[in-house]
């Protein structure tokens, strides 16, 4: 994710971080680490992501009160920062995946086989 | 949110962590886990980098640490940093002293009720207009009576009083006013009650308001003071109010009501009263100067003796009390000023310089990522620290600057007590500073970008077309200007300053002694006791070792804070025409003992007071030459039979003129001798009389001995103001003494900056282009002939300013013009002098870095280090 790219990408690519985002810690509260985790995980290690472009993105997500953030201590009693979803970033979520989901219904509208054609 | 940056990175440092654990439980060695972990978290650095910038409050962070750095720097150079601060704080702290004695003197309207529409009513003579007077008595009321346009008038008259004669003596000024005076000011009575109408009448008019300083300083401030009595020359008085504090008009310790006399009623010649007034709402200066010229010309047709040939004057009364000290602080506000831009030159040079000698480490800031803005704020806040040392320690010095002045007193400016530091005046330091700073700022800009910072790496120096007009030829041509300015106003200053020392006083002042004494009515209610006293008084001092000869006069010479002197009008006897105005007017001065030979006042004609003077005797006056001139000469006037209207208090006796004697400067130094009359002390016994004592030694060591003797003839007497006369000239001269050297001081100052700053420039200017010096003399240039380059190239520019300077100070002549006597503010010869001296310094200046250019070293310069 640099800076050099062209902002409809940047801005594409930063919702979608959100959205993962959001999404996960919608189960529950969780730090950045485990956060990096299960986006692997989850999606059988598709969804490679730099863990370092993680926090601006956690950052941002706390400046907009979406996420509320709190040292506290993690299951191998390692010191950590948990993230919980408030009550905006619950209608946030609900919003994104919309939106999300209109995205993938339109390239799919295209990108899918034309009975005519085939 | 205020997230930290170490709570940032402290977070990122926990993830590592985490995810190092993970990585062991997966299998990973653990010596290979932590660096797995960071090759999986990305560039850690990149996201503490965009963290940092996403932060509002970074803005803070940067000015903290320029700060830091900028005092660093500073220290690194604590000399050039020290001389910058106290260049500047000279500068801004002189500047914003004069600002506060401009603020507090002329511009602070005076502390009365709506202060604009008080105006000073008196009268000027229409042939002489420099004589100026006030009112008698029966012209006071008259004006009272028919004119309109001022709403209230009120008289006042300065007077002596001595406090409680039998307790603790103490002599203070006073006042004598109509009783609505404080009303008409607006001024509170804070405790009592202010004058009513009736206490100025005779017989009730024993009631004394104090001023609230006099109160505190000698009663305690106990406020069982009003209603008791307190003793004033001798008689009681009853203490009926205090006024508030900070009331002045005049510099009164306290008044009392002034009464009319049947015969001032009626007697017009003497002029002894001050009259302010307040104007109606409808009425303007012009007005009501129109109106009294029009009451003081049908008084001049009904009473020609006395009021024929007077024009009216009203003018607004803080006029009046500033009067001349206007134009003296403006000079000396004007020459602060200009100081101050010298000095902000010379530092903004100073910058310059030390900016370019810092070319590399700039440059390295800006290949290391700094943006321009942000190498010029860390320039700036260089700057920003240097103004604000400056300021702070600049405020100190005018802290200290105006309490001086505000000690210096009324007779030195009027209105000084009120000179003080306050918010208008921080104020105004501020907005120096802000000046200040802002030049700097845009002049580091404009550095910044004729750096060169690209070049400046390769150690080349930018080049520079010879000939072109630089910011730095700037600098130059305005601190020489500036400092040739201020140098010829201090020449003119001190040649006007030894014209006025050379003057003829009339008098030897030096090896004399003077003391006041006072009478009071008690036990010297007559005529002969006050005349014993002083003829036992003068007995004993003439025969007491060290005493050349004795005097008393009523006037001291020069004496400081006189207030008018009495002034009369001689009428000769049998004379025609009524003369008014033009009748000759003379300060009216008694004299007894050997007054004249004490003070080594020559008699010129004539004769002078002797035992046969005595009181039933035929009256006698002496005039001097002035008077005896305006009366006819020298000669002529012996024997004439006169009159003396005013003055004296009503007394008609008929005198002849006796003698004629020297002419004496008695009011002040620098305007001609006025017209003097001396009458005999056995014929006019005042209760309040100086002695003069001439001694052999200095006068200084007799003071003990004169109080002993005056205490052998009577012990409740305590003598006054006992200081040699000389130091009375010295203090008359004291306030142009002190314009002068503090105009000289800062001309000094000028003159040290503007060849600091000169040498400087040329210096660095030769630095500069020192390849092409190097060049120049490997090409085969002589010695001559790179000095001669590179001091033709100074002089170009030291007589541009000298240019500039000249005219300057030639359209600015005209307000010092009030300032010098016997001098004309363009004296070719003090120009002369100021040019010299300036070119002399100038010269010098330019000459160290042309000898140093000329001996560079061509093979150094070309390896360019």
């Amino acid at each position: 994710m640099s800076t050099q790219d062209s902002a409809p990408r940047d801005e594409l690519l930063r919702g979608t971080l959100d959205l993962l985002i959001l999404r996960t810690v919608a189960f529950g509260p969780q730090h950045g680490q485990g956060i990096a985790r299960i986006i692997e995980q989850r999606s059988g290690d598709t969804l490679l992501i730099d863990h370092g472009s993680l926090y601006p993105a956690l950052q941002r997500l706390e400046d907009r009160a979406w996420l509320r953030a709190a040292w506290g201590v993690s299951a191998n009693n390692r010191r950590a920062r948990f993230y919980t979803l408030t009550a905006a970033g619950r209608r946030q979520l609900t919003a994104e995946l919309g939106r999300w989901q209109r995205l993938v219904a339109a390239v799919n509208l295209i990108v899918s086989p034309d009975p005519l054609t085939e | 949110m205020h997230r930290s940056q170490d709570d940032f990175e402290e977070e990122i440092r926990a993830h590592l962590e985490l995810e190092a654990d993970a990585l062991t439980r997966e299998g990973v060695a653990a010596v290979d886990a932590m660096s797995a972990a960071r090759r999986r978290f990305g560039n850690a650095a990149r996201a503490s980098e965009t963290f940092y910038l996403s932060r509002s409050g970074r803005w803070f962070d940067a000015l903290r640490s320029d700060a830091r750095l900028g005092v660093r720097v500073l220290a690194r150079a604590p000399l050039t940093t020290a001389v910058a601060i106290v260049v500047l704080a000279i500068g801004i702290g002189a500047t914003t002293a004069l600002y506060a004695a401009i603020s507090a003197v002329v511009l602070r309207p005076l502390p009365f009720r709506t202060p604009d529409r008080l105006v000073a009513v008196g009268v000027q003579s229409r042939n002489q207009t420099t004589t100026r007077a006030g009112a008698s008595a029966a012209d006071f009321l008259d004006w009272q009576d028919q004119l309109r346009s001022v709403e209230a008038l009120a008289a006042y008259r300065a007077w002596g009083y001595e406090l409680d004669s039998d307790v603790e003596p103490e002599r203070v000024s006073g006042a004598r006013v109509t009783p609505d005076i404080f009303a008409m000011l607006g001024v509170t009575v804070v405790r009592g009650r202010s004058f009513a109408r009736d206490d100025a009448m005779e017989g009730r008019e024993h009631v004394v308001i104090l001023s609230d300083s006099l109160w505190r300083r000698r009663y305690g401030g106990a406020p069982a003071l009003v209603g008791s009595n307190i003793r004033l020359n001798g008689a009681p008085y009853t203490v009926v109010g205090i006024v508030a504090a900070g009331t002045m008009l005049p510099d009164a310790a306290l008044w009392t009501p002034l009464v009319f006399a049947p015969y001032e009623r009626t007697q017009r010649g003497d002029r002894p009263l001050t009259v302010i007034g307040r104007l109606t709402p409808s009425a303007t200066f012009t007005s009501a100067a129109q109106e009294l010229q029009r009451v003081m010309r049908e008084l001049g047709e009904r009473y020609p003796d006395a009021d024929a040939g007077w024009d009216a004057r009203v003018i607004a009364l803080q006029h009046e009390i500033v009067g001349d000290s206007r134009q003296a602080l403006l000079v000396l506000f004007v020459a602060t000023c200009s100081l101050l831009a010298v000095a902000c030159a010379n530092l903004a040079n100073l910058l310059l310089a030390r900016g370019v000698a810092r070319r590399r480490e700039l440059a390295l800031r800006a290949a290391l990522g700094a943006s321009h803005g942000r190498v010029v704020r860390q320039l700036v806040t260089e700057s920003a620290i240097l103004v604000c040392g400056g300021v702070a320690v600049g405020l100190v010095f005018a802290v200290l600057a105006t309490r001086w002045l505000s000690a210096l007193g009324p007779e030195f400016l009027p209105r000084a007590q009120a000179i003080a530091v306050d918010a208008t005046v921080i104020a105004f330091a501020g907005g120096l500073a802000i000046l200040a700073g802002a030049g700097l700022a845009s002049l580091t800009g404009r550095l910044v970008r004729t750096l060169h910072i690209g070049t400046a790496m390769r150690g080349a120096t930018p080049a520079r077309a010879a000939g072109m007009f630089t910011l730095r030829d700037l600098f130059v041509v305005a601190q020489v200007a500036v400092a040739l300015v201020l140098l010829v106003d201090g020449e003119l200053l001190v040649q006007s300053f030894r014209r006025i020392q050379r003057l003829e006083l009339g008098f030897v002042p030096q090896g004399m002694l003077t003391a006041t004494i006072s009478l009071p009515q008690g036990r010297y209610q007559h005529a002969e006791q006050r005349m014993q006293f002083f003829d036992a008084a003068m007995d004993r001092l003439s025969v007491t070792p060290g005493v050349q000869s004795v005097g008393i006069a009523s006037r001291v010479p020069l004496a400081a804070g006189a207030a008018a002197g009495i002034m009369s009008t001689i009428v000769e006897d049998g004379e025609g025409e009524h003369r008014g105005a033009d009748s000759p007017r003379a300060a009216t001065v008694v004299v007894g003992g050997s007054y004249f030979s004490t003070a080594r006042i020559p008699l010129i004609a004539g004769r002078s007071f002797s035992s046969s003077d005595r009181p039933g005797a035929p009256g006698v006056l002496i005039v001097d030459r002035t008077l005896a001139r305006r009366l006819g000469g020298e000669r002529k006037v012996i024997g004439m039979r006169v009159h003396i209207a005013g003055g004296t208090g009503g007394d008609t006796t008929q005198r002849e003129i006796i003698g004629v004697v020297g002419a004496v400067r008695l009011a002040n130094i620098v305007d001609d001798p006025e017209a003097v009359l001396y009458l005999p002390y056995s014929q006019t016994s005042w209760p309040t009389m100086n002695l003069f004592v001439r001694l052999a030694t200095d006068p200084r060591a007799f003071t003990q001995s004169l109080r002993s003797v005056i205490a052998s003839v009577d012990p409740t007497r305590p003598l006054y103001n006992v200081r040699p006369l000389a130091d009375g000239v010295d203090r008359a001269m004291a306030s142009r003494r002190f314009q002068m050297l503090l105009l000289t001081g800062f001309a000094m100052s000028a003159l040290l900056l503007a060849t600091l700053g000169v040498y400087g420039i040329f210096t660095f200017s030769v630095m500069e282009r020192r390849r092409e010096i190097g060049i120049r003399i490997a090409l085969g240039a002589s010695v001559v002939q790179v000095r001669s380059l590179v001091l033709r190239h100074a002089l170009v520019r030291i007589v541009a300013g000298l240019l500039v300077g000249a005219v300057v100070a030639v359209s600015v002549g005209g307000l010092l013009r009030g300032q010098l006597y016997g001098l004309s503010p363009w004296d070719w010869r003090s120009y002369f002098a100021a040019l010299a001296l300036l070119a002399v310094a100038g010269f010098a200046a330019s000459y160290v870095p042309a000898w140093r250019a000329s001996r560079t070293n061509p093979l150094l310069v070309m390896r360019g280090s």
